[in-house]
């Protein structure tokens, strides 16, 4: 492990969580972190890695699937997960509510063993019912992971704690934007004390700032593509900015589990927000002061691809330039790096 | 790019041709109603509560029906381009969207009817990512309100669901399923009343109820027929529309009527030893959404190889998935019969527990797989279902293909790869 709390995460995302004793597995971005701070276990994200091979999952997983759940699933079939708990999985997202089913029915006939899977049953319309149904979803999880109102209580201040955190991390971004990428990364996979990630000592000049769009990335390549020209991304609009908390929840005294399932229910976080994204994503490239948009999406992400039409049409009548990259592999290996590079290049000109 | 070069398919069953003559004036007289009249109407997905807006006596025009008609008036190519040069990706998912693709295509010269007038609303369960963003966007270009279902996690797996679907509905499908999408469907009604003046009225409901029962045990008892039966008495290019137009129309007279002509039919053929094809030696199972562009690609191979394809999922599904037993509760049962139409057919253990169930049951000696490369929904489940089908001992080929979308399609090749592939299991 090296000093750098962030990169030793990064380098071994499963370490503290096999060390810690009881810990639980989650996958789906949408699951609430204060439940998940109630839990009293270290709480963990299950890791991808974008460019290892997954023989074993491409035998399961169609081409639609997120390309994290064959890492995931990869991962479970060789027993890297067999120590943990259990592992919830969100119904908020198509492949990580798919995901539980196969794991689910793999496990069933003995292909794979593993913890147990469970399932955040997350409804995102807006109506009433939908309401409810998160609320007893936050209920039955919280059940049965043992976790009571003084729990979900704590796990609401630990979670603000880090919302508030993250928003002032974000409001004075000085670093390269890979920076932030990696400990929004990082806080997934183990806890991650304010204290112990440094900040910046200066700031590092860019020549533009670039609010980077779409799908989630595996890591910060495209970050890095982006300072390759001597621009920054300052910031994400996607499931993993530094963000993705939503605001504080504040009206937890009486239920909390009532507080965190309405949290969840109106969070702007995942591919099935009811959210105007055309709207919103103008609305973050001005709050951040952008220079440039990229708009990068890859070819699994179905979802939001529906919506390039209007995001264009929205930058363009806001006088944002915009890079739209659609159907664009995960690992990026089908030259993202050198058309951002280029295309940067190109609006110094 | 190939050409489409679907072909047409042969029909034995003279209710085959009662049903599609049945289907071209309902729909002449549903373009009346909607498009000349004006009168309210629905767009809706398949896998929504349908009865609801046949007891209020709400035209309906369903989704993959509106797909289907516009990929056989071989429109869908047109129009995947007009969502690409709108910017659109080109892997979008066409079943669903091809309906919003003739609307943002706006050229009422080539459309159907002109194109949809602007219906009431727009209805669909969100059994996938991308449902609730082509529906927002379909109704925001037809000027309409979207009305989403959810699709809730279902965590009693059982892969032998069918054989206690019809009785033990509350069991398989989970109480709290039911009562949210019975919760959903009395805001649906609450709104349809408000918007278009009618009524809900529950012994309507009641009695639709009685007869969808009546309609779909024909249905299952064509299905035990056709499973039992050597030579199989009916192809799937006749099974196909005499259940999904009764299907699209379930509960009303005619369609009990037509289900009850359609069974009568086979049962005669079953006794008079007639088959689909006269030289039956190999047993097809088909599992996917219907080829829509190219109906006569199952029949390709029954001459020459003896290779007709008996099964469908449209037929048998009939029997497990819609009969259920009412007991004085017609909402729920009826909420159990949605809940969970497209997760039977789609993921794991159900797909795979009834399509092994279904192989043995029906002496199936290969199977054919749709794998859509740009639909989540419909690849879902179908890698699993091949291991477990080969598990059985069924040979399976995987085909990457589209079912409304034709510009992929070249009827020559397919055909050719089936017949390999029947060679090189060593069927052929």
């Amino acid at each position: 492990m090296t000093d750098d709390p962030v990169a030793s995460i990064l380098a071994d995302p499963l370490a503290r969580a096999r060390a810690a004793g009881p810990a639980i597995g989650y996958a789906g971005l949408d699951i609430p972190e204060d439940l998940l701070m109630a839990s009293g276990r270290l709480v963990c994200h299950l890791p991808w890695d974008a460019d290892r091979p997954t023989p074993t999952a491409d035998r399961w997983l169609e081409s639609s699937f997120a390309p994290w759940t064959r890492c995931v699933l990869e991962d479970w079939a060789n027993g890297r997960f067999d120590f943990l708990e259990c592992v919830i999985f969100s119904r908020g997202d198509d492949s990580a509510q798919r995901l539980y089913y196969y794991v689910c029915e793999l496990q069933r006939q003995g292909q794979i063993g593993g913890p147990e899977p469970l399932v955040f049953d997350l409804a995102r319309i807006p109506r009433a019912t939908s309401l409810a149904h998160t609320i007893a979803a936050v209920r039955r999880l919280a059940a049965r992971l043992g976790i009571d109102d003084a729990a979900l209580r704590r796990g609401i201040g630990l979670a603000n704690q880090r919302r508030r955190w993250f928003a002032t991390l974000d409001a004075s971004r000085q670093a390269p934007g890979s920076h932030y990428e990696r400990v929004a990364r990082a806080s997934l996979f183990a806890p991650l004390p304010e204290a112990a990630v440094a900040p910046p000592t200066q700031a590092t000049p860019a020549r533009g700032r670039v609010l980077l769009a779409g799908s989630m990335p595996p890591d910060d390549r495209l970050h890095r593509a982006v300072e390759a020209a001597g621009w920054s991304v300052m910031g994400e609009a996607g499931d993993l900015s530094l963000l993705r908390l939503g605001p504080e929840i504040a009206d937890a005294v009486d239920d909390p589990a009532a507080a965190i399932g309405r949290h969840a229910w109106s969070s702007t976080v995942g591919s099935r927000a009811f959210v105007d994204r055309a709207t919103a994503l103008t609305a973050e490239a001005r709050r951040i002061r952008a220079d440039a948009v990229i708009l990068w999406l890859i070819e699994e992400d179905e979802a939001p691809a529906w919506h390039v039409p209007a995001q264009r049409a929205a930058l363009g009548a806001a006088g944002l330039s915009c890079l739209v990259m659609t159907r664009r592999r995960w690992d990026a290996a089908d030259g993202a790096a050198d058309e951002i590079g280029a295309w940067l290049g190109s609006l110094e000109r | 790019m190939n050409q489409p070069q679907g072909q047409r398919s042969r029909k034995d069953l003279a209710c085959t041709a009662a049903a599609t003559a049945w289907q071209k004036a309902f729909a002449a007289d549903l373009q009346r109603r909607v498009v000349v009249q004006g009168e309210p109407f629905v767009v809706a997905q398949a896998d929504t509560p349908h009865e609801i807006f046949h007891a209020m006596d709400i035209p309906l025009v369903t989704n993959q029906w509106w797909s289907a008609y516009i990929s056989a008036k071989q429109l869908s190519g047109p129009y995947v381009d007009a969502m690409t040069d709108a910017g659109y990706p080109e892997n979008g998912c066409k079943y669903c969207s091809l309906g919003l693709a003739c609307t943002l295509a706006n050229d009422p010269r080539t459309a159907p009817w002109g194109g949809l007038p602007t219906p009431t609303l727009l209805v669909a369960r969100l059994t996938c990512d991308c449902i609730q963003h082509v529906f927002g966007q379909w109704a925001s270009a037809l000027g309409t309100e979207f009305f989403p279902l959810e699709a809730p996690a279902w965590t009693r797996r059982d892969p032998e669901w069918f054989l206690r679907s019809n009785e033990h509905w509350e069991e398989v499908y989970e109480p709290e399923r039911i009562a949210l999408l019975v919760a959903e469907m009395r805001e649906l009604i609450t709104l349809l009343e408000r918007r278009t003046g009618r009524r809900f009225d529950p012994a309507r409901l009641q009695l639709l109820m009685e007869r969808i029962n009546e309609q779909e045990g024909y249905i299952a008892e064509i299905s035990r027929m056709i499973g039992e039966a050597r030579p199989c008495p009916v192809s799937i290019a006749d099974q196909m529309p005499n259940t999904m137009i009764p299907q699209w129309h379930r509960g009303s007279e005619w369609a009990v009527a037509h289900a009850r002509r359609f069974r009568d039919e086979v049962a005669a053929r079953v006794a008079a030893g007639v088959g689909a094809a006269a030289n039956e030696r190999l047993r097809l199972m088909w599992i996917g959404a219907g080829v829509w562009h190219d109906p006569g690609f199952y029949q390709a191979l029954e001459e020459r190889l003896g290779a007709v394809f008996v099964w469908s999922m449209y037929l048998p599904f009939a029997g497990p998935q819609y009969i259920r037993a009412i007991r004085g509760r017609p909402m729920d049962a009826l909420a159990s019969r949605i809940c969970s139409m497209n997760e039977v057919l789609h993921l794991p253990p159900w797909m795979n527990g009834w399509m092994v169930s279904e192989a043995r049951r029906c002496g199936i000696d290969a199977a054919v797989i749709l794998v859509p490369p740009d639909n989540r929904l419909s690849q879902s489940g179908t890698k699993l279902t091949r291991l477990a089908l080969e598990t059985a001992g069924v040979p399976v080929l995987a085909l990457d293909a589209d079912m409304v979308d034709a510009q992929n399609w070249n009827h020559d090749a397919m055909v050719a790869s089936v017949a390999d592939f029947l060679r090189g299991a060593g069927l052929a």
